[in-house]
C-alpha cells in the first residue's frame, strides 16, 4: 500500500469530506403537497437573519455621531455596497440598494457562518445560489424590459458591428446574457464547496496521522484563512456582478 | 453529492425565500434607514463644522485687516505730528532769526547814529578848540591878532584836504 493510499483511506475513516453538505429534516413539515420541512439548511439560514440582524443592528442601537467599534461595522458594510452601487450602476441604481445589500449580507453571512466547525453553508447548496442568481437575472430582466421596452434588446448588438457578422454575435451575446445566472451561480456555489471539502480532507489527515498530523494542521489553518477571504471575496463578486447586470439593464451599454 | 438530491431543493427554496424575505424587510425598513440616518447626520454635522469655521476664518480675516488699517492710520498720523512739528519748529526758528535780525539792525543803527553825533559834536569842539588855540598862538608868537572867522575858514581848508 502507497504512502498515498493510507492518506485517503485515514481520510475516510473520518467521515466523507461531503458528508457535511448532507440536508437532513429536523422538523418534517407539509404545506399542502409541498414539503416544506425544516432542515438544518433552514436552520442555518435562519441563523444567518438572527446574526446579521444582531450585528447590525447593535451597531445602530445607540449611534452616536462618533461610531464605536460594532457602529463602524455596519457603517462601513453600508457604505462599501452604497458605493458598489453608485459607482457600478450610477445614480439609477440606487432604488435597488437595499435589495443588492440584502444579497450581499445573506451571502456574506451564510459564507462567514459556514466556516465555524461542523456548521452548515447555506451557500454551498447549488439550488440555493441559482435560486438567488435567477432572482438578479429575472429581476434585471423585468428592470431593463420595463424602462426601455423593445429598446431592451439592442443589449445584444454591439455598437458598430458588419451585418454580416450581426447574426452570428447576436446570437453569442444572447448566449451570454442567458449563461449569466448558471456562471454567477455555479461560481459561489463551487467555490464554497470546493473550499470545505479541502478542509475536510485536511482536517481528516490530521486526525488519522496522530503526532504527524501537525503538518496538515499547518495546512488547514492556512486554507482556513484562505477560505474566510474566499467567503467574503464571494459575496463582494456575488454583489458586484449584480450591479454590474443591474446597469446593463438600466443603460444598454456595452 | 447531496447538492444534487433533488427531494430536499423544494424546502431549501422555500425557506431560502422566507428567510430572504425576512432578510430584505428587516433590512431595507429597519436597518438601513438607521444606519442612512447617522450618516446623514454626521455629514450635516461636519458640513455645519466646516461652515462655523469658515465663518470664524472670515470673522478672523476682518479682524486682521482692520487691525492692519488702524496700524497704518496711526503711523500716518503719527508722520503727520512730526511732520507738524517739523514745520512749526522751523517757522518758529524763523521767526525768532528775523525778530533777532531786526533788532540788531536796529540797534546797529542807533549805535551808528550815536557814533556819528558824537564824531560830529567832538569836530565841532575840535575846531573850536583849534580856532582859540590858532588865535592865542599866532598872538603870542608873531603878534598878530588873526580874525577868528578867518582862521575857521583857514582850518576847515586844511582839514578838508586831510579828510580828502
Amino acid at each position: 500500500m502507497s504512502f498515498f493510499s493510507i492518506f485517503i483511506s485515514t481520510a475516510n475513516a473520518a467521515g466523507s469530506p461531503l458528508k457535511q453538505f448532507e440536508i437532513y429534516s429536523i422538523a418534517p413539515m407539509h404545506f399542502g403537497n409541498v414539503n416544506v420541512s425544516f432542515t438544518n439548511s433552514s436552520f442555518w439560514m435562519l441563523l444567518v437573519v438572527l446574526v446579521s440582524t444582531l450585528v447590525l443592528s447593535l451597531g445602530v442601537r445607540r449611534s452616536s455621531l462618533v461610531p464605536n467599534r460594532l457602529q463602524s461595522i455596519s457603517e462601513l458594510l453600508y457604505e462599501f455596497i452604497a458605493n458598489m452601487v453608485r459607482d457600478n450602476a450610477s445614480q439609477d441604481g440606487k432604488p435597488y440598494f437595499p435589495f443588492i445589500f440584502t444579497l450581499f449580507i445573506f451571502i456574506l453571512f451564510s459564507n462567514v457562518l459556514g466556516l465555524i466547525p461542523y456548521s452548515f453553508t447555506v451557500t454551498s447548496h447549488i439550488i440555493v445560489t441559482f435560486a438567488l442568481a435567477m432572482v438578479v437575472f429575472i429581476g434585471v430582466t423585468i428592470i431593463g424590459l420595463v424602462k426601455h421596452r423593445i429598446k431592451f434588446f439592442t443589449l445584444f448588438v454591439p455598437k458598430g458591428i458588419p451585418l454580416a457578422l450581426a447574426p452570428l454575435l447576436i446570437i453569442i451575446e444572447l448566449i451570454s446574457y442567458l449563461v449569466r445566472p448558471i456562471t454567477l451561480s455555479v461560481r459561489l456555489f463551487a467555490n464554497m464547496m470546493a473550499g470545505h471539502t479541502l478542509l475536510k480532507v485536511f482536517g481528516g489527515f490530521v486526525v488519522a496521522l496522530g503526532f504527524l498530523g501537525i503538518g496538515p494542521l499547518v495546512v488547514t489553518v492556512a486554507l482556513y484563512g484562505l477560505e474566510l477571504i474566499v467567503a467574503c471575496l464571494q459575496a463582494y463578486v456575488f454583489a458586484v456582478l449584480t450591479c454590474l447586470y443591474l446597469n446593463d439593464a438600466l443603460h444598454l451599454h456595452h | 453529492m447531496p447538492q444534487l438530491d433533488i427531494g430536499t431543493f423544494i424546502p431549501q427554496l422555500v425557506w431560502l425565500f422566507l428567510t430572504f424575505i425576512v432578510l430584505y424587510l428587516i433590512m431595507s425598513r429597519a436597518i438601513l434607514p438607521k444606519i442612512a440616518d447617522v450618516l446623514e447626520q454626521r455629514q450635516d454635522r461636519i458640513a455645519s463644522d466646516l461652515e462655523e469655521a469658515e465663518k470664524l476664518k472670515n470673522e478672523a480675516q476682518k479682524v486682521l485687516k482692520t487691525y492692519e488699517r488702524e496700524i497704518e492710520e496711526a503711523h500716518i498720523s503719527s508722520n503727520k505730528i512730526v511732520e507738524e512739528g517739523k514745520l512749526k519748529i522751523s517757522s518758529d526758528i524763523n521767526s525768532l532769526n528775523n525778530e533777532f535780525e531786526l533788532m540788531l539792525e536796529k540797534l546797529t543803527k542807533e549805535a551808528e547814529y550815536s557814533v556819528q553825533e558824537i564824531k560830529d559834536k567832538t569836530n565841532l569842539e575840535i575846531k573850536e578848540i583849534t580856532t582859540e588855540l590858532v588865535q592865542k598862538l599866532t598872538k603870542v608868537i608873531i603878534n598878530k591878532s588873526f580874525d577868528q572867522k578867518n582862521i575857521k575858514i583857514k582850518i576847515e581848508e586844511q582839514l578838508g584836504k586831510q579828510v580828502n
